[in-house]
């Protein structure tokens, strides 16, 4: 009898070590097919860890960023959206969920998951990056510039904040104040090619 | 007679300005954006024998639910005044339904729309009371926001045994870093009951806009330039764009028009539009124009 019960033992330890080999090799094998640019092969092998279990929440965001890199933006819409209902508070589900909305130019409801995030955590400089090219896309140039030049303030050393904040002032006409902003941008990325053309010019 | 509910879908109530004046921030955090537009026009005819003046006020409210789609609803006034017969009082009503699809591969978005009219007036003949339309339209508009087309159809019932069905084929296309939008449509409609329409079985025009959005820091606070020609004939035509409807049996010959729109606030706009309309009323060999100004006060929130 004791026998038999050691053995049930050593096969359930077994059997729980290969089968924790196998998750581990499927995470494993799911980076390394992602890191070879094969975004569909990696995504298949989340979808066993999806639907249940403590990594779940994780394989939806991870199956969601995987199907935006291959362009299937519905399906990564919909994998954000099943992991924010899972957690409430992801800020990773929001920030994840924005890339595609901004891929098919909805700009109003990535707009709305970038702001949930501004209310949590106001300055995610990811968030303030996002939600400026929520304001080009609907070329709100005035919100732009007064949003780019309050995030300029908080991030001094940052290029992309100091683009956008010239592409308002140019869209707006205001051109020595894009002028001096591009000027900043060379400052930071000397060989920024979108500040040399406009200083060009 | 004549719908006129025309030339802009931008136009707002003035109640609603008085109501509702809100800030833009508010604008930002709200899923809905909500447009209400105020319209009237006054319009003389030249060289007709049986026209005398037209005048027309109405309201249009939009509503459009974060990038998804919306609705629009809209009532307008009609006045048309006779040089023998009685003044002709209409009232228009206006109902559509939007909604945008994304669909993976395609470079842009579908959009489906479905509008229906319903036109009520005290014309004595009755040929153009109780007017009811329904159409919809299938449209594309891609990512770069430079190129657009819809296909359009529009389904008109009149009294006295005669419908009307038109198919609407349109082109967008943006250039100039998207200052400028020119869109050309065509109007083919075929009619049920040619003695009811002017002798027409079917008529044939295409409509070109143009339109030029102004840097936001010019002077004059304009916010845009549109103008729009329309060469060919149509009749009892229905215009997506405008919500109008020309339940007018005579048949129209042509039309050109010139706007501009000010910037009044960051989200109010007033719009002048003038232009001159050719009509033809084929039973009485009467050519005639129309020469209006409409005006548009628009906000959003």
């Amino acid at each position: 009898m004791f026998r038999m019960i050691s053995l049930c033992m050593m096969l359930c330890c077994c059997n729980g070590l290969a089968l924790a080999e196998k998750v581990e090799n499927r995470w494993a094998a799911s980076y390394a097919l992602e890191a070879n640019g094969h975004y569909e092969q990696a995504a298949a092998l989340m979808v066993p860890e999806m639907s249940s279990g403590e990594a779940s929440e994780f394989a939806l965001l991870r199956y969601g960023w995987l199907n935006y890199l291959q362009g299937n933006y519905n399906d990564a819409i919909r994998a954000y959206g099943r992991a924010l209902k899972r957690n409430q508070r992801s800020v990773d589900a929001r920030l994840g969920i924005a890339l595609p909305l901004l891929a098919q130019q909805r700009w109003r409801e990535a707009r709305k998951y970038l702001l949930q995030v501004l209310d949590q955590s106001p300055y995610d400089y990811t968030a303030h990056i996002r939600l400026m090219i929520c304001e080009e896309g609907l070329r709100q140039w005035k919100q732009l510039q007064v949003h780019a030049q309050n995030i300029a303030a908080h991030y001094p050393t940052d290029t992309t904040v100091l683009i956008y904040l010239a592409r308002a002032y140019a869209w707006q006409g205001v051109t020595e104040k894009a002028k001096s902003a591009y000027r900043r941008v060379l400052i930071r990325n000397t060989l920024n090619i979108e500040a040399t053309r406009f200083l060009a010019k | 007679m004549y719908c006129n509910m025309k030339k802009s879908w931008s136009m707002i109530g003035c109640m609603l300005l008085l109501g509702f004046s809100t800030s833009s921030a508010m604008a930002e955090d709200s899923d809905w954006t909500i447009k209400a537009d105020l319209q009237g026009e006054y319009g003389s005819y030249n060289k007709s024998i049986k026209r005398d003046s037209i005048t027309n006020a109405g309201i249009i409210i939009a509503a459009d639910y974060l990038d998804q789609g919306g609705f629009s609803l809209a009532v307008n006034s009609t006045t048309v005044k006779y040089k023998l017969a009685p003044t002709i009082n209409q009232q228009s009503y206006f109902a559509s339904v939007r909604y945008n699809l994304h669909v993976d591969g395609l470079p842009g978005k579908l959009m489906l729309r479905l509008d229906g009219h319903y036109i009520s007036n005290n014309d004595v003949t009755g040929n153009s009371d109780g007017v009811k339309i329904i159409a919809p339209q299938l449209a594309f508009m891609n990512y770069a926001k430079n190129f657009y087309m819809d296909i359009g159809f529009a389904h008109s019932s009149y009294k006295n045994n005669l419908t009307i069905n038109q198919y609407t084929p349109t082109l967008g296309f943006g250039f100039n870093d998207l200052a400028d939008w020119a869109q050309l449509r065509a109007y083919l409609i075929d009619t049920s009951n040619p003695l009811r329409a002017q002798n027409k079985s079917k008529t044939a025009g295409a409509e070109l806009k143009w339109t030029h959005w102004f840097a936001p820091s010019n002077s004059l606070h304009l916010y845009k330039l549109q103008a729009g020609i329309l060469a060919g004939e149509r009749i009892f035509a229905v215009d997506g764009d405008a919500a109008a409807v020309y339940n007018l049996a005579d048949v129209q010959r042509g039309s050109a028009s010139l706007g501009l729109t000010w910037n009044l606030t960051d989200t109010t706009h007033l719009m002048v539009l003038a232009g001159e309309e050719r009509y033809l009323d084929n039973t009485i060999a009467n050519s005639y124009s129309s020469r209006f100004v409409y005006i548009d006060l628009s906000t959003q929130w």
